[in-house]
């Protein structure tokens, strides 16, 4: 079983994002508890090039708005065991970014942020099991795409670089137009157990 | 694919680094099953540099009231209000700083698999990863141990890492390369039996000379100081030992040990102080536990006479002087030939850059790059993407700098500008390295239960802003340097900086406000030649202004070629409070809320956080943690017996024997050795033949499971061979903590 998997969303193209305007936002979040989960802190990595960001700490999982491959997106990383497969590992994190998208872009103090649905990074974080090779890619190819059914329904796969240092990551674009309030009902049976 | 790292990586890793983290691994399950005290496993698992986290005793702060963190683990802890779910620190240890490429992609892949994606470069030259489950500690150890680095009493009552000055070997003022002699003592005190009975922690430092920072000897508890001299014509290599340095709240000069020892001493006077300091250093009192205040107690005089009367009887040890004949005449070999910087073209900003960053070393044609991290911090994908540029110019000869920095050595010159153009091109060719923007911060309230004040949001907040003015600062201002700690203990290394600031609060009305206490003066030059004076305090949303006007008044007023340190003496300290008088009358919160609010933190200010620290380790007893191990190897050999591998299941419970006599005779006789002859001769001596060992009903019944064993290894290995000699080490452990209690009067938990 894969344990530390991710996803990661993009922010639209153009967004003029502050990320210190990040972090009052998040930290509301964990006043709230807004989102699934134990949330424990907020992290600041925005003097790091192409880093996390700002990062939402958790139990289960981190999220982040994350400037890594030089583009700005929701990241969700989940990195304890979890029962589930790895389609609904990946739902239940995608499932997080998206939650995280709705709130972003309701919130008043981040007026021009848009996240766009329509393509996703799936990483798997474990050099072990999934290392970032044609054969393993080619292994979790199978799940991958159920993954990307359950979420886009037709949707390509393509493995996202090939240093085998990386992560196993892979980059799901999806066919057709998707939205937001869309992709919340396609993935609301995903579980974070 | 693989079933485990541990599978994996079995023939890549020492075996004696491997058997430990086994051990560590099985100390885990006890403690989950409840079956090691939790104050031994913290102690434990600290000497394995795994360290707790703010937040960690399971609630936090969350701006409006404190909140329970409902961890899945429920009570479970790994330590005193340490709850065994909560995200920690794991400190490796980088001896002298030296990484090679193998370790800077395997660092990588750590800390994004268990960590946040961050490397965090310490003021120990260490790395530290932060948010990590404790579950996944072992498996990152045994990563840790397949490229050579350990993280083996990076934290904890012991030998720290062992740090060294980043020029050395390379340096145009050194009087010789201390690398060999730093990599020789960090190996030599590595787990060795005389540094596991400190009250305290213990830190080691190696300067190639006097007048540099280089590795800051005089704040160290051991600092060692490169010396030659004469003898019948020959030149001698040795060293000035320093003892008794620190900072810490109460910071102290190191005293002079011995003003000159040879090479072929500096093991066994290093392994005679620790004897020392284990005897005679204060256990009970953490904060007068360090070294130095035991040697402020005697007096130097004292400390030198007991540490040459321990020397004589040190027990001969051939690894003291036998690494000698291997050091190399040149610890490093460049990748490419050294070529001087003649007429390339220059990128944009290279010359900042050069004129800060770049230091040219001894062997001419060849540079040291200082890649300059903000904050310390540098990202997975910029680690790799710098280990392709070690790759390209200078192959393993990187290292870590107190200054939490990386530095690539043996550039040839001609590369400098296709280099600067490569660490450019991944967000790491800041310049201003070594000066006022290249803030030193520890991490603060942002992960250290002891924080008390945003050490890094400060630094960050700083940084930003000086990095707009550099280019019109004066120099005397560029080349400051200000050091920033979150609380008074001195992690940030406040002290020794032109300008250091270190967290406290104070009260408006209702409210608390976060706040530094200004301090000026110190000395980062000389080995840390002299420590700074605290001011005052104000508020932390006010530092950027009181350092403005600092830095004006300094340049405004100092005299043709003063030093800061010397205008700051000048000027007196009633008069830089008079100049720091308009930011300490706190207003009500009403009329400047902003100024209750930390850096980098939205929610409103508050100490509730505050835990207790790591740093001094738990007071344990020596036995307690040697005990622990071979009820470690105890539960390992059930395990192997559940497996069905009955030999190894015999040979654990005959090795957890062993231990358990070990750490009985290690509360008389220190110097046993891992022999087993040895160990059993030891316990048949002083705990058999006296009886001490002895119960009022089964007498010596079970020291006789042990010479039975050792005499004899059983002829057959099955299932029920194997059961029967576990249950004899079963009890045998238990006999060992009944007697251990009987003589020494201490009750430790039982299993």
């Amino acid at each position: 079983m894969l344990q530390r998997i991710g996803t990661k969303l993009y922010l639209a193209d153009g967004c003029d994002l502050d990320p210190a305007a990040l972090i009052p936002v998040m930290q509301g979040w964990i006043q709230r508890r807004q989102l699934p989960g134990l949330l424990i802190d907020v992290a600041d990595y925005s003097h790091a090039h192409h880093g996390p960001g700002i990062m939402l700490i958790g139990n289960e999982g981190d999220l982040s708005v994350d400037f890594g491959e030089g583009r700005a997106g929701i990241l969700y990383v989940r990195k304890r065991e979890h029962a589930s497969s790895l389609p609904d590992g990946l739902l239940a994190c995608v499932r997080q970014c998206l939650l995280a998208a709705e709130l972003l872009q309701r919130d008043n103090s981040l007026p021009d942020l848009q996240v766009d649905v329509r393509e996703t990074r799936v990483i798997l974080s474990d050099r072990l099991r999934a290392p970032n090779t044609p054969e393993a890619f080619a292994a979790l190819r199978g799940e991958l795409a159920i993954f990307a059914y359950r979420l886009y329904g037709d949707a390509s796969l393509d493995r996202a670089n090939d240093d085998p240092r990386d992560n196993l990551a892979v980059t799901v674009s999806a066919a057709d137009e998707h939205n937001l309030a869309g992709l919340l009902g396609r993935t609301a049976a995903a579980s974070m157990a | 694919m693989s079933e485990s790292w541990k599978a994996k990586l079995q023939d890549r890793m020492p075996q004696e680094w491997s058997h430990e983290i086994d051990i560590f691994e099985g100390q885990m399950e006890l403690r989950r099953q409840d079956r090691l005290d939790e104050k031994v496993f913290a102690e434990t698992r600290l000497r394995r540099g795994v360290y707790g986290q703010r937040y960690d005793n399971g609630q936090r702060h969350d701006g409006i009231e404190t909140r329970p963190l409902e961890f899945p683990s429920g009570e479970l802890t790994k330590g005193p209000d340490t709850m065994w779910d909560a995200p920690g620190m794991q400190r490796i240890k980088v001896p002298y700083g030296g990484l090679s490429i193998a370790q800077m992609e395997a660092l990588a892949d750590l800390a994004e698999e268990y960590s946040d994606a961050i490397l965090h470069v310490t003021t120990r030259q260490d790395f530290q990863l932060h948010y990590i489950h404790i579950d996944d500690t072992p498996d990152l150890m045994r990563r840790l141990a397949a490229v050579g680095l350990t993280t083996r009493e990076a934290c904890g009552n012991s030998v720290r890492n062992v740090t060294a000055c980043p020029l050395a070997g390379v340096c145009r003022d050194q009087t010789f390369d201390v690398t060999p002699y730093s990599a020789a003592l960090a190996d030599f005190l590595l787990g060795h039996d005389d540094v596991q009975d400190f009250g305290r922690k213990f830190k080691v430092a190696f300067s190639g000379c006097e007048h540099h920072a280089c590795a800051l000897v005089n704040m160290h508890d051991l600092g060692f100081l490169a010396r030659t001299r004469d003898v019948n014509g020959e030149t001698q290599r040795g060293f000035t030992i320093y003892v008794g340095g620190g900072l810490g709240t109460v910071p102290h000069q190191a005293e002079v040990l011995e003003e000159f020892a040879t090479v072929e001493e500096i093991l066994p006077i290093s392994q005679a102080v620790s004897r020392v300091f284990a005897r005679h250093g204060e256990k009970r009192n953490r904060n007068r536990a360090r070294v130095k205040f035991l040697v402020a107690s005697v007096g130097i005089e004292e400390f030198r006479r007991l540490v040459r009367e321990e020397r004589k009887l040190l027990p001969h040890d051939e690894a003291w002087t036998d690494w000698i004949d291997d050091v190399p005449v040149e610890w490093e070999r460049p990748l490419k030939a050294g070529m001087v910087l003649n007429g390339a073209e220059r990128p944009e900003g290279f010359d900042d850059w050069f004129r800060t960053n770049v230091y040219h070393q001894r062997q001419p044609g060849y540079s040291v790059v200082t890649v300059n991290l903000p904050l310390g911090d540098i990202t997975t994908w910029q680690m790799r993407q710098l280990a392709d540029i070690a790759r390209d110019y200078v192959s393993d000869n990187v290292r870590t700098t107190v200054e939490q920095n990386i530095v690539l050595r043996w550039v040839p010159d001609a590369d400098l500008p296709a280099l600067y153009r490569a660490l450019k091109s991944v967000g790491l060719g800041d310049a201003g390295a070594g000066t006022i923007v290249d803030i030193t911060a520890c991490p603060g309230t942002d992960t250290c239960k002891l924080g008390i004040a945003s050490s890094r949001g400060l630094a960050a907040e700083l940084r930003q802003r000086l990095a707009v003015r550099n280019a019109t600062m004066p120099d005397a201002v560029k080349d400051l340097k200000i050091k920033i700690s979150g609380c008074f203990n001195s992690c940030g290394q406040h002290h020794v900086a032109d300008i250091g600031f270190f967290g406290n609060s104070r009260r408006s009305g209702t409210h608390k406000v976060p706040h530094f206490q200004v301090v000026l003066g110190g000395q980062w030059d000389e080995n840390a030649g002299s420590f700074g004076l605290a001011m005052t305090a104000v508020p932390a949303k006010s530092v950027p202004d009181v350092l403005d006007a600092l830095t004006d008044r300094y340049v405004a007023e100092r005299e043709r070629g003063e030093n800061f340190q010397s205008w700051v003496r000048r000027l007196g300290r009633k008069e830089v409070r008079a100049m720091f008088q308009q930011w300490t009358k706190l207003p009500a919160y009403e009329e400047n809320p902003d100024l209750f609010l930390d850096w980098g933190d939205s929610r409103s200010y508050s100490i509730g956080d505050i835990g207790v620290g790591e740093c001094a380790g738990e007071v344990v007893s020596l036995f307690s943690i040697e005990i622990s191990k071979a009820e470690s190897e105890h539960f390992d050999a059930l395990l192997a017996l559940d497996e069905g591998d009955y030999r190894q299941a015999e040979g654990r419970s005959y090795q957890a024997m062993l231990m358990a006599a070990r750490a009985l005779v290690r509360t008389q006789f220190l110097d046993v050795s891992l022999d087993a002859d040895d160990i059993v001769s030891e316990f048949r001596t002083r705990f058999y033949d006296t009886e001490l060992f002895f119960d009022r009903y089964a007498k010596g019944k079970f020291a006789r499971y042990l010479f039975a064993r050792h005499t004899r290894a059983p002829e057959r290995n099955d299932q029920q061979e194997a059961r029967r000699r576990i249950e004899e080490a079963q009890l045998f452990i238990e006999a060992t903590h009944a007697a251990e209690a009987r003589v020494n009067g201490v009750i430790v938990n039982p299993a």
